[in-house]
C-alpha cells in the first residue's frame, strides 16, 4: 500500500491531469476510487471514514493550483488568406484554360445568341441553387460538428435531392413561361435549359465538397470537366456547347461520387437515429439562409440581365449578350479573387480574438470586451477597404496598358464594377461572422436592399441612358451591401458578448 | 383502474445500454397492468430505441440536449413553435420570466440555498414555458444579462466567472432547463430513477398535482458526477457551477421526493450525506430474471475461464484487472480471461490493450462482445467484476443466479450483495484483485471453494434478488402511494 | 384552334388580374374589387407608360405585386386590408400547411364562389351573358381585321406600351397592356378578343345596374335583354370595334349601378371611364335608354309572375331567356364585306408571319393597316414608299438583292385593290398614304407593286409565293446588306 493514496499525489507525478477538488466530498469520491474504502480508511489511514480523511485533506489540496491550459495555437494569417483563396481555384483554373484554349468549362467564342442562352442558364443556376447550397452547409455542418455524423450525411444528401427537384421543377415552369411569353427560340431555350441543369447540379455537388472542406476536390473535378471538353470538343470535334454541357456533367459525376463516398464514411461511423423529417420544419429554420443565397446571387448577376435587356426592341430576342459589359466584369473578377481570401482568414482571426479576449473580462464589465472587439472590427475593416481598393487600381491600369480591354466604355466599366466588388468582399466578410454568429436573418435587409436598388437604379440608368450603367446599378448594390451589413454587424459587435453566447446555444 | 406511471431516466432506457436501462425495461415488462410514459433525456437525438417497448408503455418522449439547432421542447410542428415564439415578447420575458430566473440562477450560485427556492422557481418557469417559447426566451438578451449580474452578485470574489465561463455556463444552463419546457400528463406517480435532472418533472408534479414522486437510484448520480468533473477540461470556476446546479437540482429531488429507493448502505450514507432525509429511504435492490439466468455446469468450458461481463470504459476498471492478469498469469497458466462488452472508451480501449501488449498476455485475454450474457456465464467458471464505480451492478447478480462464484472490487453495494458470498477486493488496486483472483483460482482448494461460494450466492440471489420481487416491491410502492398507506417491501 | 387559345389566354388573363386573383384573396363584393383592379392598373399603366417604362418585366411584376397587395392586406377595411405580411400572417401560411388545410382549400374556395349566391334570376342573366359570349365570339374567330380606323391605332399604341417604346397615354389601352402581357398575346390580339368581353360585360352591366336600383331580378333580365337585343339585331354596326366609347360606356353603366351601394366605387368607376374617354360617351345612350322600359315592364312581368306557382315563374323565365338566346344566335351571321382597310387574308398572314419568325429578322411591305398584326416584331415599310424607291432599283438583275436589313422580306400585293378604304386622318402619316385612299391611287399603286414583283422574281429564284388567293398575293424575297446599292 503506498503511503499516500494516487489521487493525492497526482499533482506531483501528472500535473496536467491534476484537477483541483471542489469540496470535501470530491476528495472522496476520488479516494474511494482509489480504493480507500472505508475499512481501508479506518484500517490503514487511521480515519474513522473516508469522508473524514478527504476532510482533513481538502484545505491543503484545494490550494494546488491546476495546470495552466495550453494556449490556442497563434493566428496565421497568411496561411488563413491562403486557404481562403483556396475557394476561388476552380474559377482561377478555369480562367487560365480560358486563356489558353480560348474557351473553358462554360463560356468561349460563340454567336451571340448562342451566348445569351448559355448566360441566361448559367446565371439562373447560379441563382436558384445558391439558398440551397447556403442551407446545406449550414444544416450539414450543424450535424457533423455535433458528431451526428449519420444525420449530417442524410440530412446534406436530402438537400441535394431539394435541389435537383427544384432545378427540374423550375426548368418545367421555365419551359411553360418560355411558351407563353416567347423569351427565347426553341433550340436556344434547350440549350440554355441543358447548361441550367448541368450547371446547377455541378453547384450542388461541389458544395457537399466545399462543405466537408475538400477544396482540392472541387478543383480535381473542374479539372475533369475542362478535360473532357477538350477532348469531346478538340478531339471529336463536338460542337463547343455540347462538349462544355458533357464537360460540366462529367465534373458533376466525379464530385458528387467523391461527396458522397465521403458521406458514406460518416454515415457508416455510428449508427445513429434519422429525425427530423419534417419538411416544413426544415424550411422554416433554413429559410434566412435560403432567402440569402437567391439574393447574393441576385445581387452578383442581376446587372448583368439588365444590361442585356437594355434597348433590345431591335434585336431578334429580347435578350442580347452584350461582350463589351461582360469582358470589364470578369477582369474586375480579379480583383474579387485576390479579396477572397481575406473573408476567410479575418473571420478566423476575429474569432481567434473573441476566444483570446473573452477569459480576460469580467462578468460585470462585458462592455469592455465588446468595445475590444468593435475596435479590432474596425481596423481590420479600415485596413481592407483602402488596400483593396489599390490593389484593384492596379489591376485596372494593368488592364488599360497591357490593351486587354479594347474600349474606353470597357475601361469604365472595369473601373466602376473594381470600385464595387471590395464592397461586396466587406459584406461577404460581415456575412460570414454574422452566419457564425448565427444570426442568418440579420443580413437580409441588408442583402434585401442592396438587391432591389441594384436592380431599380440599374433598370433606370439602362433605359434612360445605355446598357453598361447597368454596373452604376453593381456599384450601388454591392455599397449597400457593403455598409448596411457593416452597420448591422457594428450594431449586433456592441452586444457581442450576448450574441456570443447566443450563437454557441 | 390500471396505476399510471411517468417514468424519467436520463442517458438510459430506452435509448442507451446500461444496468438502469436493463432495471427499467425490466420493471415495465413484468407490471403490465402498470401504465407507463417513458420520458427519457438523451445526449443528443441521434439515438434509436434499445428496447422494444411493450404495450403497457403508453408513450415514449426522448429530450434531446444536445444535438438539436434549438434547445427546449421540440415541436414537431413548426407552427407551433412559431406561435410560442411571436407570444414571447420583451415585454412578456420582462413581466413573466425574468424574477423567476432570478430566482432560481441564485437558488444554483449560493451554497445551501434552500431547495424550496428552486423548486418554487422551476415551477414558475414551468408554468411559463408551457404558454411562452423556451428557447426565444432563454437566448434573449434580459436572460443572459440577468445571469451576468447574477453571477458578479452572488459568486464569492474568489470564485468569480469570467465571460468565457460565464458563456459556458449560461450554454449548459440553457441546455438543461430546457426540461421545464416540457408538457407532462397527468399521472398517478413519478417515478425518477435519478436524482438529477430527470427527478425535475417529478418534482413539478409534486407542487403542481400533489401526484406522489418515486425516486430511485442505483449509482449515486452526485458521486458520478464528482469523477466525470475531474476527468474533464473544464475550468474551476465551470466546475463549481456545474456541481452547484447538479447539487441544487439533487438536494430539490431528495426534498420533494416521498420515497427513495436505495440498494445497499453504500448507496444510503451518500444519500444522507447529500440531504436525503433517513425515513424516506428504503433499500429495494435489483433483481435478474431466474427463468434466463440459471446453473448450467454441463455448458462449461472445459479450460479454466474467468469472464467479465462490462462495457470497455475507465469506469470498469479494465485495466486493473489487466495488471492484476500480468501479475498472476504465470502462477495460472491454465486459466483464460474473457472479456465481453461493448467498447464505450476507444482511447481507453487503446490503452487496456497496449497494457496486454506490454505484459505479453495476449494469448490470455480473449475481447468481444456478447448477446448471451447466461450463455457466456453458464461455460465461465468464475466471473470478475473490477469496477472502479458501482452501484449494484446486474453482472453480478446474473453470476450468482447463474451459479458462477464472483469476485468483485468493493464499490457501491457490491459487498452487500454479496454478503460473505464471494470474494472482494479493493478498488482500483491490481495487486489486491490478483490475490482475490489466486484465491479461488491457485491451488488444490480452489475449486471447492468455487462451488461453495457459487451455491451460497445462488441461494441468496433467489431469495433477494430475482426480478419479480424486484418488480414486487415497486408495484406495492406503487400502489401504497396512491392510497398512501404505509409501504411493504420484501 | 389557334384563335380559341389567343382567346382563352386572353380571357384567363382578365379574369385573373380583375376577378378570381383579387376576390380570392379579399373576398368581397365581386364588382367593387373588379373597379378597384382595373383603377390601379389604369393609374400605374398611364403613369408608367408615359415614362418610358412600361417594360413587359415591369408590368407583369406590378401585376403580381398586385395580387400580392391584395394578399397582403386583408379585411375588414375595404380598400386597404390587415397585415398579412406581418408574422400573424405567416403562422396561418404555415398553420395552413403543416395542418394540412389545403386540402380543405379547394371547399373553401369553391364556398366563396357560391357566396355569390346563385339564385335562379341571376343564373339566367349569367345564361343570357355566356350566350351573348358565344354569340359575339364567332365575329372576332372570322374577322382579323379591323373596321374603323381607331381600332388599328389603339392596337398599335397598346403594342407600343407593351414593347416599352414611345408611347402616348391612352386610357383605352392602359390597364389593357397587362393582360397584354400576362396573356402573351399582342397588341392586335388583345384588342380583337377583349372586345367581345366588353360587349357582353355591356349586357351583364345593364342588367347589373337595374338590378342594384329595383333589387328585382327580372326588371334586371328584362334590361339585359333589351339591350341584347338591340345589340344583336337592331345597330348597326356588328359588335366587336368598339371604339374607346363602349369600353368607357361600360364603366359609365357600372358607376350607376354601384352608385346605390358605395359612392366610393361609384366615383372610382366614374373616374376610369373618364380617363378611357373624355367626354360622355354616345355608347353609353342605348344602355341607359332601356331602362325607362325595362324596369316598370320588369316590375309589372314580376307582379304577375308572383302570382303563379313558382315552378311555373322559373319555367316561364327559362323559356324567355331561350327565346332569346336563340335570337342572338339566330340573327344571321353573314360574313362582313372585305375591308374597309384591310384584307382579311392580309390580316391574317401578317399575324401567321409574326407568330412564325424570330424577331426583327423579317420585314414587311405593306399598307399601314398591316403593321397593327406585327408592330414592334418586325420591320416594316409603306408600300407605297417601296414602290417609289423601286423605281430606281434594278430588279432585273440578278446580282441585286433587296436592301433590307432583315434576311426576309415579305411584300404584300393586292391582285384586286381594296373598293372603299374608309379615310381616317390618324391613317394619313404622310402624303403618300393618300395613295391608299383614292381607287384610281390604290390601283396604281396595286399594279406597279406587281409588276415590280413579277420581274425580281423572274430573275431571283429564291424568291416565292409565300400566300396567294383571289384578292392577295404575298411574295417571299431574300434580302440583306450583301445588295448592289444603287
Amino acid at each position: 500500500m503506498p503511503k499516500y493514496p494516487n489521487c493525492l499525489t497526482i499533482w506531483l507525478d501528472e500535473p496536467e491531469s491534476w484537477r483541483t477538488p471542489l469540496d470535501p466530498r470530491d476528495l472522496a469520491v476520488r479516494l474511494e476510487t482509489d480504493g480507500v474504502t472505508e475499512s481501508v480508511a479506518k484500517a490503514e489511514y487511521g480515519y474513522n471514514s473516508t469522508y473524514e480523511m478527504a476532510s482533513h485533506w481538502y484545505p491543503k489540496m484545494r490550494e494546488l493550483p491546476e495546470a495552466p491550459r495550453k494556449p490556442e495555437a497563434a493566428a496565421r494569417p497568411i496561411f488563413e488568406h491562403l486557404k481562403g483563396t483556396g475557394f476561388t481555384m476552380p474559377l482561377a483554373v478555369c480562367c487560365i484554360v480560358m486563356l489558353f484554349f480560348g474557351f473553358s468549362l462554360w463560356g468561349g467564342d460563340l454567336e451571340a445568341d448562342v451566348a445569351a442562352a448559355v448566360a441566361v442558364g448559367t446565371i439562373t443556376s447560379f441563382i436558384v441553387t445558391g439558398g440551397i447550397v447556403q442551407a446545406m452547409a449550414w444544416q450539414g455542418m450543424f450535424y457533423l460538428g455535433s458528431a451526428d455524423s449519420r444525420m449530417g450525411a442524410v440530412t446534406v444528401l436530402r438537400w441535394c435531392g431539394y435541389g435537383v427537384a427544384t432545378l427540374v421543377g423550375s426548368s418545367a415552369v421555365g419551359l411553360l413561361l418560355n411558351w407563353q411569353f416567347a423569351f427565347l427560340p426553341g433550340p436556344l431555350l434547350f440549350l440554355a435549359i441543358g447548361f441550367y441543369l448541368a450547371l446547377g447540379s455541378l453547384w450542388l455537388a461541389t458544395g457537399i465538397l466545399y462543405m466537408l472542406d475538400e477544396h482540392l476536390l472541387v478543383t480535381a473535378s473542374i479539372a475533369v470537366g475542362i478535360a473532357i471538353v477538350i477532348v469531346f470538343h478538340l478531339g471529336f470535334t463536338w460542337p463547343l456547347t455540347h462538349s462544355q454541357i458533357a464537360g460540366v456533367f462529367g465534373a458533376t459525376a466525379f464530385a458528387a461520387f467523391a461527396g458522397y463516398r465521403r458521406l458514406k464514411r460518416r454515415y457508416d461511423e455510428e449508427a445513429g437515429r434519422i429525425h427530423n423529417r419534417m419538411l416544413t420544419r426544415t424550411l422554416f429554420f433554413a429559410s434566412p439562409y435560403l432567402s440569402y443565397g437567391f439574393l447574393y446571387y441576385l445581387l452578383l448577376f442581376g446587372d448583368r440581365i439588365i444590361a442585356w435587356t437594355a434597348h433590345t426592341e431591335t434585336a431578334s430576342m429580347p435578350l442580347v449578350f452584350r461582350g463589351d459589359y461582360e469582358l470589364p466584369l470578369d477582369i474586375a473578377l480579379l480583383g474579387f479573387i485576390l479579396s477572397a481570401g481575406w473573408v476567410h482568414a479575418s473571420t478566423h482571426l476575429f474569432f481567434a480574438e473573441v476566444r483570446r479576449h473573452l477569459p480576460l473580462c469580467a462578468t460585470d464589465s462585458p462592455s469592455a470586451f465588446n468595445s475590444h472587439m468593435g475596435q479590432f472590427y474596425l481596423i481590420r475593416l479600415l485596413y481592407f477597404l483602402p488596400v483593396a481598393l489599390l490593389v484593384n487600381l492596379v489591376i485596372w491600369f494593368v488592364a488599360r496598358g497591357t490593351g486587354v480591354l479594347p474600349s474606353g466604355g470597357s475601361l469604365w466599366i472595369a473601373g466602376i464594377a473594381l470600385c464595387a466588388y471590395p464592397f461586396l468582399t466587406l459584406g461577404l466578410w460581415n456575412v460570414s461572422v454574422l452566419f457564425s454568429l448565427a444570426l442568418p436573418s440579420a443580413v437580409l435587409p441588408a442583402a434585401g436592399a442592396a438587391v432591389l436598388l441594384d436592380i431599380t437604379s440599374g433598370y433606370v440608368l439602362t433605359r434612360v441612358l445605355t446598357h453598361e450603367y447597368a454596373v452604376v446599378g453593381f456599384l450601388v448594390g454591392a455599397t449597400i451591401f457593403g455598409l448596411g451589413t457593416t452597420i448591422t454587424l457594428s450594431r449586433r459587435i456592441e452586444r457581442l458578448d450576448y450574441y456570443y453566447f447566443a450563437s454557441g446555444a | 383502474m390500471a396505476i399510471s406511471v411517468l417514468m424519467t431516466t436520463e442517458g438510459t432506457y430506452p435509448y442507451l445500454p446500461g444496468g438502469v436501462s436493463v432495471w427499467c425495461n425490466q420493471l415495465v415488462q413484468r407490471l403490465k397492468d402498470v401504465q407507463f410514459h417513458v420520458f427519457a433525456i438523451v445526449p443528443s437525438p441521434k439515438h434509436p430505441l434499445r428496447f422494444e417497448l411493450p404495450p403497457n408503455v403508453a408513450s415514449c418522449t426522448p429530450f434531446p440536449l444536445w444535438g438539436t439547432n434549438l434547445p427546449g421542447v421540440q415541436e414537431s410542428r413548426v407552427s407551433t413553435y412559431y406561435r410560442r415564439a411571436l407570444r414571447t415578447t420583451g415585454m412578456a420575458i420582462e413581466q413573466h420570466f425574468l424574477s423567476h430566473f432570478v430566482l432560481l440562477v441564485r437558488s444554483i450560485l449560493v451554497p445551501n440555498a434552500p431547495p424550496t427556492d428552486l423548486a418554487k422557481a422551476m415551477l414558475a418557469l414551468h408554468r411559463y414555458f408551457a404558454e411562452y417559447d423556451y428557447a426565444t426566451t432563454m437566448q434573449s438578451e434580459q436572460a443572459w444579462s440577468a445571469f451576468l449580474d447574477g453571477c458578479s452578485q452572488w459568486l464569492p470574489e474568489d470564485g468569480k466567472l469570467n465571460l468565457e465561463e460565464a458563456t459556458a455556463c449560461m450554454r449548459w444552463l440553457l441546455r438543461y432547463l430546457g426540461i421545464l419546457s416540457v408538457p407532462y400528463p397527468a399521472v398517478d406517480v413519478v417515478h425518477s430513477s435519478i436524482a438529477g435532472l430527470a427527478g425535475v418533472p417529478g418534482v413539478l408534479a409534486r407542487l403542481e398535482r400533489g401526484t406522489p414522486y418515486v425516486l430511485t437510484e442505483h449509482g449515486i448520480y452526485f458521486r458520478e458526477l464528482y469523477l466525470s468533473l475531474a476527468q474533464s477540461g473544464f475550468s474551476v470556476n465551470c466546475r463549481r457551477f456545474l456541481l452547484g446546479l447538479n447539487e441544487a437540482i439533487v438536494r430539490m429531488n431528495y426534498h420533494y421526493a416521498d420515497l427513495v429507493t436505495t440498494l445497499g448502505d453504500f448507496n444510503r450514507a451518500w444519500q444522507v450525506r447529500l440531504g436525503a432525509h433517513p425515513s424516506k429511504i428504503v433499500t429495494v435492490p435489483n433483481g435478474v430474471d431466474p427463468a434466463k439466468f440459471f446453473p448450467q455446469v454441463e455448458r462449461r468450458s472445459p479450460q479454466l475461464t474467468v469472464l467479465t461481463l462490462a462495457r470497455v470504459y475507465p469506469l470498469k476498471g479494465i485495466d486493473v484487472l489487466l495488471r492484476a492478469v500480468g501479475l498472476l498469469h504465470d502462477r495460472i497458466p491454465q486459466v483464460k480471461f474473457r472479456i465481453l462488452g461493448e467498447v464505450a472508451d476507444e482511447a481507453y480501449y487503446q490503452r487496456c490493450k497496449a497494457i496486454v501488449a506490454k505484459n505479453g498476455i495476449e494469448s490470455r485475454i480473449e475481447w468481444g462482445e456478447t448477446s448471451d450474457p447466461a450463455g457466456a456465464l453458464a461455460e465461465a467458471h468464475l466471473f470478475c467484476l473490477p469496477s472502479i464505480s458501482e452501484g449494484m451492478p446486474y453482472s453480478v447478480l446474473e453470476a450468482m443466479l447463474s451459479g458462477c462464484p464472483v469476485v468483485a472490487t468493493d464499490v457501491g453495494n457490491v459487498a452487500s450483495v454479496l454478503s460473505g458470498k464471494g470474494v472482494l477486493a479493493r478498488p482500483n488496486d491490481p495487486v489486491d484483485l490478483a490475490r482475490a483472483l489466486l484465491q479461488v483460482l491457485e491451488g488444490p482448494q480452489a475449486a471447492q471453494l468455487r462451488d461453495r461460494l457459487a451455491s451460497e450466492a445462488l441461494e441468496r440471489a433467489r431469495t433477494h434478488f430475482t426480478a419479480d420481487v424486484c418488480a414486487g416491491n415497486f408495484r406495492n410502492i406503487y400502489e401504497e402511494l396512491t392510497s398512501c398507506q404505509s409501504i411493504r417491501i420484501a | 384552334m389557334d384563335a380559341w387559345i389567343e382567346f382563352l389566354r386572353v380571357a384567363g388573363a382578365a379574369a385573373i388580374l380583375f376577378a378570381i386573383g383579387p376576390y380570392l384573396s379579399a373576398p368581397g363584393n365581386p364588382v367593387h374589387i373588379f373597379i378597384r383592379a382595373v383603377l390601379f392598373f389604369e393609374v400605374v399603366g398611364l403613369i408608367l407608360g408615359s415614362w418610358r417604362l412600361a417594360h413587359p418585366g415591369i408590368l407583369a411584376f406590378i401585376a403580381i405585386g398586385w395580387l400580392s397587395a391584395l394578399a397582403i392586406f386583408s379585411r375588414p377595411h375595404d380598400w386597404l386590408y390587415d397585415g398579412f405580411v406581418s408574422k400573424e400572417g405567416f403562422l396561418r401560411i404555415l398553420i395552413w400547411i403543416e395542418e394540412r388545410q389545403w386540402r380543405g382549400q379547394v371547399t373553401q374556395w369553391s364556398s366563396r364562389l357560391h357566396a355569390i349566391r346563385i339564385r335562379p334570376g341571376v343564373l339566367l342573366l349569367a345564361m343570357l351573358t355566356f350566350t351573348a359570349l358565344l354569340a359575339w365570339l364567332r365575329f372576332p374567330l372570322s374577322n382579323f381585321r379591323f373596321f374603323e380606323g381607331e381600332s388599328y391605332w389603339r392596337a398599335i399604341s397598346l403594342q407600343a406600351m407593351l414593347l416599352g417604346q414611345s408611347w402616348m397615354p391612352d386610357g383605352s389601352v392602359a390597364f389593357l397592356a397587362v393582360v397584354g402581357h400576362l396573356a402573351g398575346v399582342d397588341g392586335s390580339g388583345v384588342i380583337r378578343w377583349i372586345v367581345p368581353l366588353v360587349a357582353t360585360g355591356m349586357v351583364a352591366a345593364v342588367g347589373y345596374c337595374a338590378w342594384c336600383w329595383t333589387g328585382r331580378i327580372a326588371p334586371a333580365w328584362l334590361a339585359s335583354v333589351l339591350y341584347l337585343l338591340y345589340r344583336g339585331w337592331i345597330a348597326s354596326d356588328p359588335l366587336a370595334n368598339s371604339a374607346k366609347g363602349e369600353l368607357a360606356a361600360l364603366f359609365w353603366v357600372i358607376a350607376a349601378g354601384v352608385f346605390r351601394r358605395s359612392v366610393i366605387h361609384a366615383i372610382a368607376s366614374a373616374a376610369i371611364a373618364i380617363m378611357i374617354y373624355q367626354g360622355f360617351p354616345r355608347a353609353a345612350v342605348p344602355a341607359f335608354l332601356v331602362y325607362p322600359l325595362a324596369i316598370p315592364l320588369g316590375l309589372f312581368v314580376e307582379w304577375i309572375a308572383t302570382r303563379l306557382p313558382e315552378k311555373l315563374q322559373f319555367c316561364g323565365a327559362m323559356v324567355a331567356t331561350v327565346l332569346c338566346c336563340a335570337m342572338v344566335f339566330a340573327r344571321p351571321h353573314a360574313p362582313a364585306a372585305e375591308g374597309p382597310l384591310q384584307y382579311e387574308s392580309a390580316a391574317r398572314v401578317a399575324s401567321r408571319i409574326a407568330k412564325h419568325r424570330p424577331r426583327n429578322t423579317y420585314m414587311i411591305v405593306a399598307p399601314t393597316p398591316d403593321l397593327a398584326m406585327f408592330q414592334g416584331h418586325g420591320w416594316h415599310l409603306e408600300l407605297s414608299e417601296f414602290v417609289t424607291r423601286s423605281r430606281d432599283w434594278p430588279v432585273e438583275s440578278p446580282a441585286f438583292r433587296f436592301p433590307f436589313e432583315p434576311t426576309e422580306t415579305f411584300i404584300f400585293v393586292e391582285k384586286e385593290p381594296l373598293a372603299e378604304p374608309a379615310i381616317s386622318p390618324a391613317m394619313a402619316v404622310d402624303t403618300s398614304s393618300y395613295h391608299y385612299y383614292t381607287r384610281m391611287g390604290r390601283t396604281s399603286l396595286q399594279f406597279q407593286a406587281a409588276r415590280t414583283m413579277a420581274l425580281y422574281a423572274r430573275t431571283h429564284p429564291a424568291t416565292s409565293v409565300y400566300y396567294e388567293d383571289d384578292r392577295l398575293i404575298v411574295y417571299r424575297a431574300e434580302s440583306g446588306p450583301l445588295s448592289q446599292s444603287p
